[in-house]
């Protein structure tokens, strides 16, 4: 009894209360001392928290992670595999793994730093690069990339030399500096297999893989033993602010705007043309433009009559109003009169400017063109015709290519208004590439995208080496040239002027328009570069602070909460004793 | 039972030639599909040469029955080959996938039993008053809208805007799984109630079931036992028959909530023409089929005594 009388005036009660009471009072205190404690501690830190996990949104899948065994690369690949060399805002050659290499026109030598590693630890030599490229040659679809490559000489063991069969820019320009010539681990490739390498291949980028769930993401983790000598980033070895990358698969246009929307990933790359001024006027959006090395353009089938007719494919050349298209994709292409965009090693303004005074948009001169070649309206229907034939063609529109897909009416009434009609047939892009090759086809939209013109326009306008419908032997004298030769920058641009000027002349392509590429960023990523020529992502200085506002834990809020309520609870009991 | 087992048995041996004629049958017209897989999946930069060099390595410059014949000898071994595309084995590409095809399949197939057959029963009971428009007019909204668009409302406002589940992607466990499920399975539900109520219906005007509230017995007793077990049986069986679609035709829901599941597979599958892929999934949704039909008829043969699963001896 005396016992309980002294709690009793612990607690200024009247009335006495059970040990038990007593117990729990205590602990309610402990508790909510501590989670007080907690709360204020979060509350009053003032360091910048930083989210330790990057998310990226794309819109397909690869095919692959090995870069030695896909046919297109992707930000999975940038990150997973490091380019011996790399191109800079300028497009120069700067180191990247290899501390320096050198070019003479007939061999690369390429220096590695002696604690070179890939991300399994292994170490990067000479003898590592010459796997590399011998598995490149057998297994890429690309493999012929190394066609001009003798062998590959060890120096040392930190030093190579690759020689050249012929003086020729090819590898030094195509491979060297691109993700495709990067360093894989060759040797655990021969270990797993192929196959297996393809899920979890080895590289030197700065992260590498963790998993891969199919249709859905790819998980990369922090590569500690990267290291790199790129020129433009300050931070030379693993970024120790994020330590994983999500990269996931979101086909659907809706869907991706929806999460960098909500803040549920931090970039977006394949910006669709209509979210592209909403994205721009969003104040947590950071908008990265670029222009694609490549043309859009319409391909004409120069063995199919009448397009074997020059004027006809002139005719087309002057229907088309290259401004009215951009206006239409909302400003999001530049108007390209040319082959070559801005972003080519080998681009000169003048290209432009020739094309655009030879063909400006003038759909007069279309028509006498058409009446020139005998095509004239004669029974007033609106389309030319020549014995009773009228003037029509079909066009193959790309239906994964949005721009293209979303102009195809466009041109369509552009074409018409000269007398020329056009019915679209929208495919598959690649079912329009295999078509051209097979020259099955009368008009098909298409595009491409490679940095170095030598390295992708004699596939598109050499007789053989590409073998589509177009062949000026001339054009093929001039394509070989730079192919196999060895072109500095100023000899590949007056070289293209020429071939400019004779693609003019035939026009076998109708050249429309320059697409800019835009990534969408959340303000809260910084630091990241985003460089030519393919828009890549250098995350090695990025850092992205966490949401702003009081971060609680949800236990400690429930722990809260429950305090809260049990003070309330024991105060309001208090009164009605009293 | 043993008559069942013998019925069932049956059936498996007629459906071994229908799924390898199916195989076959797919093999040759995908042959006769105007394109080359090599090109299609090559780059631009990519030599005569080397296209001949990989076509060469794939097989694809023997004749077609010689191709079919080695995959069937290979299928027969368990090994579905390898991806032109991914140049993944078959086998992975597609046991990766089947989880979250379940996963979003399975709830939608039995939830529109649970709820559409209930559903069906109410508005059907409620001919002609308020509950069975209201039943019926919700039904008629979900059953006619289309996929695409009720995933992209849902998504915006349970995810974008209420912020209830994540917008989309496959890793959040269950969260991500709702809206998918939702989106796939409201059209079910107000199909299988649409179903129910016809059956039902048509059932409750039936003799025997004048003779069951003729003879006093109870409503509860009549509803079920007369009336909804003889209407219950074309709703299952028009379920089974469905079941193997919607396991490959659930490409619009995956493609909006990036959910990887055998559809989009299939569907990217055929616009690369990569040929191995494609005859693997189909092999699996033929097998299906035949293993859905035989339950079909096993179900429907328990629920209807009527149905014989042997012939009368004459």
């Amino acid at each position: 009894m005396g016992d309980t009388l002294l709690q009793s005036n612990i607690f200024t009660s009247k009335r006495a209360i059970t040990k038990i009471q007593a117990a729990i009072i205590v602990v309610i205190i402990v508790v909510g001392a501590i989670a007080g404690a907690y709360y204020y501690s979060s509350i009053s830190q003032p360091t910048v928290q930083y989210k330790r996990t990057l998310i990226i949104a794309i819109p397909e899948e690869p095919e692959n992670l090995d870069i030695q065994q896909v046919s297109w690369s992707n930000e999975i690949h940038d990150l997973v595999f490091q380019n011996t060399m790399n191109f800079d805002d300028k497009m120069n050659i700067v180191p990247d793994l290899a501390t320096a290499a050198e070019f003479d026109g007939t061999s690369i030598v390429v220096h590695y730093s002696e604690d070179a590693k890939f991300s399994n630890g292994n170490p990067i030599t000479a003898e590592a690069l010459r796997d590399a490229m011998e598995r490149y040659r057998t297994l890429s679809p690309y493999g012929s990339d190394y066609d001009t490559v003798k062998e590959v000489e060890i120096v040392d063991e930190h030093t190579a030399r690759i020689v050249l069969t012929q003086p020729s820019t090819y590898v030094w320009l195509n491979d060297i500096p691109v993700v495709y010539g990067a360093i894989v681990d060759a040797k655990a490739a021969k270990d797993v297999g192929d196959a297996e390498f393809g899920l979890k291949p080895v590289g030197s980028g700065p992260y590498k893989v963790k998993e891969w769930i199919q249709g859905s993401q790819v998980v990369l983790e922090r590569n500690d033993l990267y290291k790199t000598n790129l020129p433009f980033v300050e931070n030379k070895g693993p970024n120790t602010y994020i330590d994983e990358v999500i990269i996931r698969f979101i086909p659907e246009d809706v869907t991706r705007l929806s999460e960098i929307e909500a803040g549920t990933v931090d970039i977006v790359r394949g910006v669709p043309v209509d979210a592209v001024a909403k994205l721009k006027t969003d104040p947590n959006v950071v908008m990265y433009e670029s222009l694609t090395p490549g043309v859009e353009y319409i391909m004409i089938n120069m063995k199919k009559p009448p397009l074997d007719d020059v004027r006809i494919r002139q005719a087309f050349n002057y229907a088309v109003d290259r401004d009215e298209i951009a206006m239409t994709l909302e400003g999001t292409v530049l108007p390209c009169h040319v082959y070559m965009s801005p972003s080519h090693l080998g681009y000169s303004d003048s290209q432009e400017e020739l094309g655009k005074n030879t063909y400006p948009y003038n759909p007069d001169k279309a028509k006498s063109l058409l009446a020139e070649a005998g095509w004239t309206d004669t029974n007033n229907d609106g389309i030319v015709d020549k014995d009773g034939q009228p003037l029509s063609f079909s066009l193959m529109i790309p239906i994964d290519e949005p721009r293209e897909k979303r102009i195809g009416p466009l041109l369509q009434s552009q074409f018409a208004k000269v007398g020329i009609r056009v019915e679209i047939r929208e495919f598959d892009y690649r079912y329009i590439r295999d078509q051209t090759r097979h020259w099955n086809f009368e008009l098909a939209g298409r595009f491409y995208s490679w940095h170095d013109p030598a390295g992708i326009l004699p596939y598109l306008l050499h007789s053989e080496y590409g073998n589509y419908t177009y062949s000026n032997p001339e054009v093929d004298k001039l394509l070989e040239e730079d192919f196999l030769g060895a072109l500095d920058t100023p000899a590949k641009t007056e070289l293209y002027m020429k071939l400019t000027k004779m693609w003019l002349d035939d026009a076998p392509w109708v050249p429309l328009f320059v697409n800019r590429e835009y990534t969408a960023v959340r303000k809260d990523v910084q630091g990241l570069h985003v460089m030519p020529p393919f828009a890549t992502l250098f995350i090695q200085d990025a850092r992205v602070i966490a949401p702003t506002g009081q971060q609680i834990s949800p236990w400690a809020s429930l722990l809260m909460n429950m305090v809260l309520f049990a003070n309330l609870a024991y105060v309001t009991g208090r009164k009605d004793d009293s | 039972m043993g008559a069942l087992a013998r019925y069932a048995f049956k059936k498996v041996l007629i459906g071994i030639p229908v799924v390898v004629f199916v195989t076959l049958l797919l093999f040759l017209i995908m042959k006769q599909v105007p394109g080359d897989p090599i090109r299609m999946i090559a780059g631009e930069r990519v030599t005569q040469e080397r296209i001949d060099e990989l076509r060469k390595s794939w097989g694809l410059d023997q004749p077609v029955y010689i191709q079919y014949f080695y995959w069937f000898a290979k299928v027969m071994t368990g090994d579905f080959g390898y991806s032109y595309v991914t140049r993944q084995p078959v086998s992975y590409l597609v046991w990766a996938r089947l989880p979250y095809t379940l996963e979003l399949t399975f709830p939608a197939l039995v939830l529109s039993y649970v709820f559409g057959v209930p559903l069906g029963v109410i508005a059907a009971l409620g001919r002609g008053k308020s509950r069975d428009y209201v039943t019926m007019g919700i039904s008629s909204f979900f059953y006619s809208m289309p996929t695409y668009w009720l995933g992209l409302m849902l998504m915006l406002v349970f995810g974008l805007y209420l912020r209830w589940f994540p917008i989309s992607g496959s890793t959040s466990g269950f969260e991500s799984l709702v809206l998918p499920m939702l989106t796939f399975t409201l059209p079910f539900i107000a199909f299988s109630a649409r179903i129910a109520r016809t059956e039902m219906l048509e059932v409750l005007g039936e003799d025997y079931v004048r003779t069951a509230w003729a003879k006093g017995l109870p409503s509860t007793r009549v509803i079920l036992r007369h009336a909804l077990r003889n209407a219950l049986i074309p709703v299952t069986v028009m379920f089974f028959l469905d079941l193997p679609w919607i396991i490959g035709g659930a490409v619009i829901v995956e493609t909006v909530f990036s959910w990887p599941g055998m559809g989009s597979l299939l569907y990217k599958s055929i616009l690369r023409l990569d040929y191995p892929v494609i005859q693997g999934v189909v092999f699996i949704i033929a097998i299906l089929i035949v293993i859905c039909n035989i339950t079909g008829d096993i179900v429907s043969a328990t629920l209807d005594p009527r149905i014989r699963v042997e012939p009368e001896k004459a």
